[in-house]
């Protein structure tokens, strides 16, 4: 830029230069209808969606359609933070992390809406390098333009306080959840040895530092109450690969079924409810869904949402 | 007669250190960028690992790495010493970077001491331990160093370099986790590294042409030699300049004598000769033949084999401690046996060979490889042993054995290691968090990769349940286990390892796809 150059005329400039960018965005996505903002009326848009029988990007696109797209949630230069689970050193096709198809779309689009920046992180189980790569997220999230993140080292975490915890009051929790403008948890849904199912809320246990305080401290209410903290923009369940024993992360493919499903929505609760019916477990069976519903995070009463069912 | 080559000081510098650097790199390479041949080929001419895996069956045929440096010793000398010692080549540098213009003169070799420590370390040896070997390997002197302490620091570097990029928003270079060595491991190391350093200083070679195994060992091989330094007589001036830069001390220009046995072969003095008085000789035994004292030395040598193959071995038994246990309150875990790598076959095998370098310990991406002093007993000092302290072993993974260079630990196929069982997991139901607390916990389970650790429903709740045949020993459990002070769960090591049966699998039948939402 030029030196004299007035700062009123910069302005100027700018204001007009954006504003063509911003029509031009805007136009190209009417037309095309790819990532379509005003597709659907505000008022239809539904609390829940459920979608079946696609692949996972495909029926990603499909449920953030009727969200209205991914506008709705990822404003231009925001930063987000996609949380999927890479806790184990084992390939997609055992269902023990999320898919790396969904993840890969899910940075796609938040970066189509003009993110600045897209993370993808992990406090993995199973060592984290191995298990970014064993999945096929690190070098899915690198394909799409996003960003892995190491969440192997304590110096990321940062305490927090939980106000409404029962049992758990403090945390340390990764930077990027705190910082980040959008926050978009993909767990995957599995079975769970000691949580009976891990789904959404089950997911956030990759964004603290201690995991052993849950589990010496009632796992359920631990869950329950870090809901409490930090409710994610959306959650986006993966059901594609559905480990359905030995999880969470499985001894065999023979562990694994192919339900081909997803389900997404802005409620935490619901996200856990609805997918934990979709497995063949009743949601009120499994206690941290039950506390978190009932300390006020969501609902667990479908009856109550409305539901928008598609299948591919 | 005398071949004279000047150059091949610049040489010896150019090879030996390509070579230290090389070596180094092996235990300093952070993110694990060097591919497991590459190691191997990098450690291959490291005389006692690769003497270890042949006697650990580790190898096929005589093309060795110790095979290779015999034939160079036979031809050339202690070449070994200057060309390709990864210690030696630190002492050079610690010889060049010393205070002040001291130079060296002419010594009385230490040869009564050099030869008894090689006998008790041989005898030892075959009596069943390696504690000398691991305390005297230069090459794993030299990774213990590197290991315990150069390899820390360069981890805060690149942690501290990651935190500064971080602070501008990039993320491009990942923080490395420290492993936490036991200190009295570093303090040991340290003290080595001190003792190194000091020795070099004031003496120059003295640990080589003294304490090491190896350089007693190439030494007695070079009385063999087709090719060795000799002075020549009738050309040198006296001058002297050979004798003051000779760091093994072995010139005698007084005598016109060169001691071929504790001469490292680094070359300083045909570089230094103006006379040309220094070259090749194939003649033999100039400086021992006819030489009394010599003799007599020997006769001593024998004596002593003879007194310490009697008695010896029972004293260095009487001193050693037993395996470690881990103690403390409430119901402490008490292993009986400690647990040694997948591909070790055996502790016996194990601490057969295993010479404390480390390589497996900085290698190992689940940190399970842990550094011990006298966790084998008499067996040996320094060996690491699997800890679950800092981590467990990969199920996945077999980069131990592909890059152990003595054969201590054998190299594994995938197949193979999902099932080689190291040892037993035990549960200790009284110290569970399910049962003390009567809350979910089942982070055991979560973590086992054959389900050797099973969740079952009793009272409302899942508690652990395990089948020690289908357990690989692992030490996942062992690591998640959160409960406080002592682990409910544990991996009792296999003095022998074993097969763990494969856990039974079984399809689960698909939902139909044009099944309903249940919702």
């Amino acid at each position: 830029m030029k030196h004299d150059m007035n700062i009123n005329e910069m302005n100027r400039r700018e204001f007009i230069k954006r504003g063509i960018a911003a029509g031009l965005i805007t136009g190209t996505a009417m037309i095309t209808g790819g990532f379509d903002v005003f597709a659907a009326d505000k008022s239809a848009i539904p609390d829940l969606v459920a979608v079946k029988g696609g692949e996972p990007g495909q029926m990603f696109d499909k449920a953030m359609a009727e969200f209205g797209g991914i506008g709705s949630f990822v404003k231009k230069n925001s930063t987000v933070v996609v949380k999927p689970n890479i806790g184990w050193d084992v390939g997609p096709e055992r269902a023990a992390n999320t898919h790396p198809a969904l993840v890969r779309q899910i940075v796609k689009h938040c970066l189509s809406a003009g993110a600045k920046k897209v993370y993808v992180f992990d406090n993995t189980c199973d060592e984290w390098t191995r298990t970014y790569k064993t999945s096929g997220i690190e070098r899915a999230v690198k394909d799409a333009g996003g960003t892995v993140i190491p969440g192997s080292s304590e110096r990321y975490f940062h305490d927090v306080t939980i106000n409404k915890g029962k049992k758990l009051s403090k945390a340390k929790v990764h930077e990027q959840i705190l910082e980040a403008d959008v926050f978009i948890n993909v767990p995957v849904l599995k079975h769970h040895s000691s949580a009976k199912l891990t789904i959404g809320m089950k997911n956030h246990m990759g964004v603290v530092w201690d995991r052993g305080f849950w589990h010496r401290n009632d796992l359920h209410q631990c869950i329950a109450d870090f809901a409490t903290f930090k409710k994610p923009t959306l959650t986006v369940v993966d059901a594609y690969n559905v480990l359905k024993k030995d999880g969470p992360r499985g001894v065999s493919e023979a562990d694994v079924v192919n339900m081909k499903s997803l389900i997404m929505t802005r409620d935490p609760v619901a996200a856990d409810a609805a997918a934990a019916m979709l497995f063949g477990e009743n949601p009120s069976d499994i206690p941290y869904i039950k506390r978190a519903a009932a300390m006020g995070v969501g609902t667990m009463n479908l009856d109550s949402l409305s539901i928008k069912r598609i299948k591919l | 007669m005398a071949m004279v080559n000047r150059n091949l000081r610049r040489i010896r510098r150019w090879i030996s250190a390509i070579l230290l650097v090389l070596v180094a790199l092996v235990f300093l390479d952070i993110y694990g960028l060097i591919p497991a041949w590459g190691l191997r080929t990098i450690v291959y001419v490291q005389f006692i690992p690769s003497l270890m895996k042949t006697l650990a069956g580790g190898t096929s045929g005589l093309f060795t790495g110790f095979v290779l440096v015999l034939v160079l010793t036979v031809l050339f000398g202690r070449v070994y010493c200057s060309f390709l010692c990864p210690l030696g080549t630190t002492m050079d540098l610690m010889i060049r970077a010393r205070a002040g213009k001291k130079r060296f003169s002419h010594s009385q070799p230490f040869r009564w001491m050099r030869y008894v420590v090689l006998v008790i370390t041989v005898v030892v040896f075959l009596s069943g331990s390696l504690v000398f070997i691991d305390l005297l390997d230069p090459y794993s002197i030299f990774g213990r160093v590197m290991a315990n302490l150069v390899r820390p620091l360069i981890i805060l570097l690149n942690n501290g370099l990651s935190r500064l990029l971080e602070t501008a928003g990039f993320y491009g270079l990942s923080p490395v986790a420290q492993l936490r060595f036991p200190y009295y491991v570093v303090v040991v190391v340290a003290g080595y590294l001190l003792l190194i350093i000091w020795l070099s200083i004031k003496r120059g070679r003295l640990y080589c042409n003294t304490l090491c195994p190896v350089g007693t060992i190439l030494g007695i091989v070079s009385r063999l030699s087709v090719f060795r330094l000799a002075l020549s007589k009738k050309t040198c001036t006296g001058c002297g300049m050979c004798e003051r830069n000779c760091k093994a001390e072995c010139i005698d220009v007084g005598n016109g004598t060169i001691d071929s046995s504790r001469c490292v072969g680094c070359f300083n003095c045909l570089a230094v000769c103006s006379a040309y008085s220094i070259g090749f000789s194939m003649q033999r035994g100039i400086e021992n033949s006819e030489n009394p004292e010599h003799d007599a030395d020997r006769r001593n040598m024998i004596r002593m084999m003879f007194l310490l193959i009697a008695g010896f071995p029972g004293t260095v038994m009487a001193q050693v401690k037993r395996p470690l246990v881990f103690v403390k309150n409430k119901i402490p875990v008490v292993r009986k046996h400690p647990v040694t790598p997948p591909g070790s076959i055996s502790i016996a095998h194990f601490t057969g060979a295993c010479t404390a370098c480390y390589l497996c310990v900085t290698r190992c991406p689940g940190k399970v490889i842990e550094p011990g002093m006298a966790v084998y007993g008499k067996a040996g000092v320094l060996m690491p042993h699997l800890s679950n302290r800092q981590g467990y072993c990969n199920f996945q993974c077999t980069v131990c054995g592909e890059v152990c260079p003595t054969g201590a630990i054998l190299p594994l196929t995938r197949e193979e290691k999902k099932q080689a069982q190291v040892g037993r997991v035990h549960f200790i139901r009284e110290n569970c968090i399910v049962i003390t607390q009567k809350t979910e916990c089942g982070a055991c389970s979560e973590h086992c990769p054959t389900k050797a650790v099973n969740m079952v429903v009793e009272n409302g709740l899942r508690v652990p349940v395990v089948n020690p045949d289908i357990c690989v020993g692992c030490g996942a459990c062992e690591y998640a286990c959160p409960s406080l002070p002592h682990k409910s769960i544990y991996v009792e090591g296999n003095p022998v390892h074993g097969i763990a049966m494969k856990p039974k699998t079984e399809k689960i039948d698909a939902p139909a796809a044009d099944e309903d939402f249940p919702f």
